[in-house]
């Protein structure tokens, strides 16, 4: 159900431009802006109030989505190597180890087959302190990689 | 940082404790981290490490990674061996003195993720070799270290690091939460032919890191995209926070199945192509330090291996942080620097207008495994 307090203008057809001058079409460019649930918003920038200086009301579940989700917006940091960085990229094996075949030693897919990509995300980190904390201190830092294999994670 | 400062899991939760900042005052305190250093002397390797310039890389992308454990690499016979890992950066590894780390950190606490991401950005893509050490699997009594001891490092002219593999990382997340914040990694997922060693640090850890993950992130944070294995995930495990789609059910099983066994087209086990790695194992179940600790030698010989500039840093950066210590601390931390060379027990007890001559011994009893 579309939310009243968005008022009829909405067309609800994905496009933020309808109604629009040509120069507001130049700027404003973009996606129509909705709530999680798809209603299209028309006003985002002031409350639902009794009057412009009146209180607010509580029929308007527009306000409420967006600050209650604001509310939950983290998670529990990481309890160490919180501070990170991230990135995507592959390992690709040499099908040996130092002047030997690997085989001899595992059998682990990723490394088999000379030249084969796997792809992987990397974190790294510091340890001890928060998520915006400097990078400059002294502390280990995390080298934490996941590899997407053909036999699972 | 190849080495690590306790080799029990059962004091994971207390070092890490005494590095955060203090309760009370929600600092970060000199005094707290060595009071529980100085009665730890598994540690003094790490410090040594620590202390150094290697305690603060320059950036990401000039860090060396290091599997820290000893793992097991297993052959298509069930044989297994002893592995460590290293990723070396072809970059170059790079640290910084505690004065460049001051500059950079006085305009710039962001610069390492923003080095990260410009270079990828720009296609000058960060890349490592994977090195990997090989043993032969048991207790190497020949060895003055025990080689599943995370405190200590596998001499490379001894076992010698071979070439396996390279990594490029050649593509930046889209977005910081959804990939990088809940991205979910754990020291005990292994894929077939990876194997644990007896590492009593990493059987903790292997616990430790998917549990709280699924504090963390949730129940079913492996169905998240960036955590999701890329293969068939078919499982009978159901419902919870978040529950995205029902593993199994996309690839073809019965929906009304979710236990096993079953004639119903629920999962079904899959048989091994290839035998299991099965070590032996017997003894009295006991609560026991490993008997070779060994605690002073290998930081001993890193102090003299450093170049003098790094030795330097380390005894000036020691120093300052000791500083900020009690008296007690302070002479335990001297003796204990003596014990791994002489040089540098008398270089840290100078700094802190000590003489190591009257620097008494910790006792055994006191610092545990001394």
């Amino acid at each position: 159900m579309s939310d009243s307090s968005n008022g009829g203008g909405a067309s609800g057809n994905g496009k933020a431009t309808n109604g629009r001058s040509t120069s507001e079409k130049q700027v404003l460019q973009g996606p129509a802006l909705t709530t999680r649930q798809g209603h299209p918003v028309n006003d985002n920038q002031n409350n639902r109030t009794v009057g412009d200086r009146g209180p607010t009301v509580l029929e308007n579940y527009h306000f409420l989505e967006k600050i209650s989700h604001f509310d939950r917006e983290r998670i529990p940091e990481r309890v160490v190597h919180a501070r990170g960085a991230g990135a995507h990229g592959y390992f690709q094996t040499y099908g040996s180890v130092g002047d030997e075949p690997v085989s001899k030693f595992t059998r682990a897919k990723l490394f088999q087959q000379k030249g084969k990509q796997t792809p992987l995300f990397i974190r790294f980190s510091a340890v001890i302190h928060g998520g915006h904390s400097p990078e400059t201190l002294r502390d280990p830092r995390g080298f934490a990689i996941k590899f997407y294999t053909e036999d699972g994670n | 940082m190849q080495v690590f400062f306790i080799r029990d899991a059962m004091k994971f939760p207390d070092v890490v404790h005494a590095f955060k900042p203090d309760p009370v005052t929600n600092r970060q305190d000199a005094n707290r981290i060595f009071d529980f250093v100085s009665l730890t002397p598994s540690a003094m390797h790490m410090i040594t490490w620590l202390f150094s310039p290697w305690g603060i890389p320059q950036d990401y992308r000039h860090i060396r990674g290091s599997g820290v454990h000893a793992y097991k690499w297993v052959n298509d016979k069930g044989e297994g061996v002893l592995v460590k890992y290293h990723w070396i950066p072809k970059q170059g590894e790079v640290n910084l003195t505690q004065e460049q780390a001051n500059q950079i950190q006085s305009t710039n606490f962001n610069h390492a993720t923003q080095d990260l991401y410009e270079a990828i950005e720009r296609g000058d893509f960060p890349e490592w070799e994977l090195q990997v050490q090989i043993m032969e699997d048991g207790e190497h009594p020949e060895l003055d270290f025990d080689p599943l001891d995370p405190t200590k490092i596998w001499p490379p002219e001894l076992f010698p690091l071979r070439p396996a593999g390279k990594m490029v990382l050649n593509k930046n997340p889209e977005n910081y939460f959804a990939e990088v914040e809940q991205v979910a990694f754990g020291t005990g997922v292994l894929v077939d032919g990876l194997d644990f060693s007896d590492d009593k640090l990493l059987q903790g850890r292997t616990f430790s890191y998917s549990d709280t993950q699924r504090h963390r992130v949730g129940s079913n944070y492996l169905q998240l995209p960036i955590n999701a294995p890329r293969v068939n995930v078919s499982t009978n495990q159901r419902d919870g926070q978040m529950t995205y789609h029902v593993d199994s059910v996309g690839h073809g099983a019965n929906a009304h199945v979710n236990y096993e066994p079953t004639s119903r087209g629920g999962p079904q086990e899959v048989k091994p192509t290839q035998p299991a790695h099965e070590p032996e194992v017997s003894g009295r179940v006991v609560r026991k330090e490993i008997s070779r600790v060994n605690n002073y030698g290998q930081a001993g010989e890193r102090y003299r291996i450093f170049e003098q500039w790094e030795r330097d840093e380390l005894i000036s950066n020691l120093v300052s942080a000791l500083k900020q210590c009690n008296p007690d601390i302070q002479e335990r931390m001297v003796w204990h620097f003596s014990q791994c060379d002489m040089d540098y027990g008398r270089r840290v007890a100078e700094g802190l207008g000590l003489r190591l001559e009257d620097v008494k011994p910790v006792p055994v009893a006191v610092a545990h495994g001394a």
